[in-house]
Parts: structure tokens; C-alpha cells; sequence
């Protein structure tokens, strides 16, 4: 029995097999099934779904089903991990097609037509049994068809992953030593050369002390996803959380200035310079290639030296807290 | 008892039952009325393209029929539709017509043989 919810993908052309796939996944315990007619319609929801299994039928009417495998086996789907298991419907007649299959590792072939029991035999072995798949850039090369790539066996595929957790970790390393040389660097400034909260603050100022709050806690747990390596589609959302949040930074800030009586005031034109700062590191944010780890925390380096230059002590909380000393 | 009306060479209710396991008469009318509705399509499918002598058209609608004929415990059917598909991907014209003549004979055979069993199960 497996335990949680795995998203399985069903690809046929044939409405009635499809069906028939897509309500025997259905029926298996701890399997939530997808289904797609089509090429367009499964890359789709390869896309937005984090796919655990994909079945497909090898003849998809001008695509087949080996160009979903190509593409899943070479990272090209947000959402999907490269590495889930596959397992291809054949006919005897594609031995080139299943050549390629085999190539690009495909974990299973069923030949139709199959029963409900042995389907379900086939997903509860391959959701709990993992199959040794090689890196990304293994597929793409084989993609070029320039020369065969030399495969990686599991255990330099394992040494692989260890180095590049080493190197991830160094890299970590090096951002904890430039997050502490700002902390250090903090301690020494004045309070005043941080934005300055002006006095009698009202509900909007609170607002973006908020969101500022909130911008770097998705970007610490964005974060967090790459320093751990978590799956694309973890990092995925906390990247959008980060977006979002950095978004409604901007906004609310905006909206604020527009209803204050002195928007060019000391802190209005302060924050106005920070904000300026903050958009092109939240372009380069929604644009940047997770993949590219080394890329991906060169940014978010940039944007925690952002926030620790514009607010680390906002002085909302400071006024609650003279506020407070007051009502003591 | 009803059962033994229908021809497991046209249609084996015993695979069709094995494939979907399950033998409610819900899930039996749910897959016939499905197959036929399936099925005419590309039975359509393959007599357009052998009208217009476009071969893998032939080839493709027979792959896809051979798919949903084997799916449903149409034997017969399923074989015509595999031979079909072989005759027509490698070109054997005079094959493919000599097929096309058996299938369209064997087609309605196969319809009917649906609809009994159908009714029998109060589809």
C-alpha cells in the first residue's frame, strides 16, 4: 500500500484506453491519476503538476510518447522532477522508437492490452522501487547525438551528487560570511542611516513593515529549498512566494506614498531609492534558472545585502517598543 | 446462463472482466457502450482512408482499433485490426483490401453480438 498521494500522468491518443488508464490509477490506493489525450495537453500538465509517474503510450498522433520521455529525462518540465519513473505502452512494430526508449531510460514496457491487476502491480513497483537515472546533462548530450555520453554508474552518480552537495555547501558557506560581515557591519552604523521611520506612523507604514517581514521570510526559505537541494517544484513555489512578496512590497509602498501628505519627505525618499534597487533583483528573481544553483545564490546573496541595508531594524517595531516602555 | 450466448471468439466477456477487473454489469455496459462508441469512429476512420488509398491512415486507425478491441475482449476484431495494421504499414495493397473486405463482414457481426450482451445486462 503506498502512502501518500502520488500523481500519476496517463497519455493515450485513444479516448477509451485513456479513460480505462485513468480510472484504473484512480482505483489504486494512494494514486491520484491525470490524464491527457494528447502531447500538448500532457507537456501541460507536466509543467504545472509535480508528476510522480508517467504512462504513456508511445504513438501520440505527430508526437510520440519517446519526446515526453526526452523531455522529462532532460529537465525540461518545471514542475516534474527529471527522474520519476516512466513506463511506455509499445507495439512490436517501433523497435527503433523503443530502442530510443531504452536509451533514454524508460523504467518499464507494457504491451497491450494490460489488466487492471497487473497495472497495479507495475505502479506499486515502480513508485516504491528507484531506478538509477543519470543527471540531465546525460540525456541533453544524448539528445545532440554527438557522441554516445558515458553513463554514470549509481555510485559515481552518487559521488557526483556528494560534490555537488560539497560544493553547494561551500558556496553556503560563503554566503553565511558575507550575510555576517553585514550583520557586523550593522552593529557599527548609526541607526539613522536605515530608514527612518518618521514619527506618528500610520496603518500603512505597519503595512510595509509587514510585507518587509514577509519578503524576507520567502526569501529565506527560497533560501533554504536551494541551499537543500529540494525538488524543482519546491523551489518552484518558494520562488513565486519571494516574487509575490517582493511584488506586494512595491505595491503597498507605492500606495502608501500616494496618500501621504509629504510623499518627499526624508523616508519616502529613502525608501523610494531601496524599492529602485529592489526591481531589477526581483526581474533577475522571477527570471533566474533554478537549475543554475551557483547563479541562483549569487542572487539571493544580492537580495539578503538588499534587505539587511534597507531594513533590519525597522523602526515600526522600535516605536511599539518605546511606546510600550511609555505605557509601562 | 446469459452468458453462454456470447461468442468468446467475437466477444470473451472472460477477458473483457479480467482487464477491467471488475464483473459488475455497470462497469460490462460502461466498457461495451464506450467501445462502440469508440470503435465507429474509427471504423469510419479506416474505411475513409482505404477509400482514399492513404495507407498509414489505414495503418494508424487499425493500430488504434487493435488497441480498444484487445481492451474490451473483442478477439477477433483485434486480430483483423493487428493484420490490418502490418498489411498496410508495409505497403501490401492487395492484403489490405482482402482485410478490408473481412472487416467490413465481420463489423456488424460484432455490433450485434454488443447489443445482445447488452441487453442481457440491461445496458
Amino acid at each position: 500500500m503506498l502512502l501518500k498521494n502520488f500523481n500519476v500522468l496517463v497519455v493515450d491518443d485513444v479516448v477509451l484506453m485513456c479513460s480505462f488508464l485513468y480510472n484504473a490509477v484512480n482505483k489504486v490506493h494512494g494514486c491520484r491519476a491525470h490524464k491527457a489525450f494528447d502531447y500538448k495537453a500532457a507537456a501541460d500538465i507536466l509543467e504545472h503538476e509535480p508528476i510522480d509517474l508517467l504512462i504513456t503510450d508511445i504513438e501520440l498522433g505527430s508526437k510520440s510518447g519517446l519526446d515526453l520521455l526526452m523531455k522529462i529525462r532532460t529537465n525540461a518540465f518545471t514542475a516534474t522532477a527529471h527522474d520519476i519513473p516512466i513506463i511506455v505502452f509499445s507495439g512490436n512494430s517501433y523497435r527503433e522508437l523503443l530502442q530510443k526508449c531504452i536509451s533514454f531510460d524508460a523504467n518499464d514496457f507494457l504491451v497491450k492490452p494490460v489488466t487492471y491487476a497487473h497495472l497495479k502491480e507495475k505502479i506499486y513497483y515502480h513508485l516504491e522501487h528507484e531506478k538509477t537515472i543519470q543527471p540531465p546533462s546525460y540525456y541533453i548530450e544524448l539528445m545532440r547525438g554527438v557522441k554516445k555520453p558515458e553513463r554514470v554508474n549509481a555510485e559515481r552518480a552518487r559521488q557526483s551528487s556528494i560534490s555537488t552537495a560539497r560544493a553547494i555547501k561551500r558556496r553556503a558557506a560563503a554566503t553565511e560570511d558575507i550575510l555576517a560581515e553585514y550583520e557586523e557591519k550593522l552593529e557599527n552604523l548609526d541607526r539613522l542611516e536605515f530608514l527612518f521611520w518618521p514619527d506618528k506612523v500610520t496603518t500603512g507604514y505597519f503595512q510595509i513593515d509587514r510585507r518587509l517581514k514577509n519578503l524576507v521570510h520567502t526569501v529565506s526559505f527560497f533560501y533554504q529549498a536551494c541551499i537543500n537541494d529540494y525538488k524543482p517544484v519546491m523551489k518552484e513555489t518558494e520562488r513565486r512566494r519571494a516574487c509575490s512578496a517582493a511584488e506586494a512590497l512595491i505595491h503597498i509602498a507605492t500606495r502608501t506614498r500616494r496618500a501621504e501628505q509629504y510623499p518627499n519627505n526624508e523616508f519616502w525618499n529613502e525608501l523610494v531609492v531601496r524599492l529602485d534597487e529592489l526591481r531589477p533583483l526581483l526581474a533577475e528573481l522571477r527570471a533566474i534558472d533554478l537549475r543554475n544553483t551557483y547563479e541562483v545564490i549569487e542572487l539571493l546573496i544580492k537580495l539578503a545585502s538588499w534587505w539587511v541595508d534597507t531594513c533590519k531594524s525597522p523602526l515600526v517595531n522600535e516605536v511599539d517598543e518605546q511606546n510600550e516602555t511609555e505605557n509601562m | 446462463m446469459k452468458r453462454k450466448t456470447c461468442d468468446s471468439n467475437i466477444l470473451n466477456l472472460a477477458e473483457l472482466i479480467n482487464i477491467y477487473g471488475d464483473d459488475s454489469a455497470e462497469t460490462i455496459t460502461t466498457a461495451l457502450l464506450g467501445f462502440l462508441e469508440s470503435a465507429s469512429i474509427y471504423v469510419h476512420a479506416l474505411q475513409h482512408a482505404h477509400l482514399e488509398n492513404d495507407l498509414p491512415a489505414v495503418s494508424a486507425a487499425a493500430h488504434s482499433l487493435k488497441g480498444i478491441c484487445g481492451l474490451t475482449g473483442v478477439t477477433y476484431l483485434a486480430s483483423l485490426s493487428g493484420q490490418l495494421e502490418l498489411a498496410a504499414a508495409t505497403h501490401q495493397h492487395a492484403n489490405v483490401a482482402a482485410l478490408m473486405l473481412e472487416f467490413a463482414a465481420h463489423w456488424p457481426v460484432v455490433q450485434n453480438q454488443i447489443q445482445c450482451v447488452l441487453e442481457q445486462y440491461g445496458g
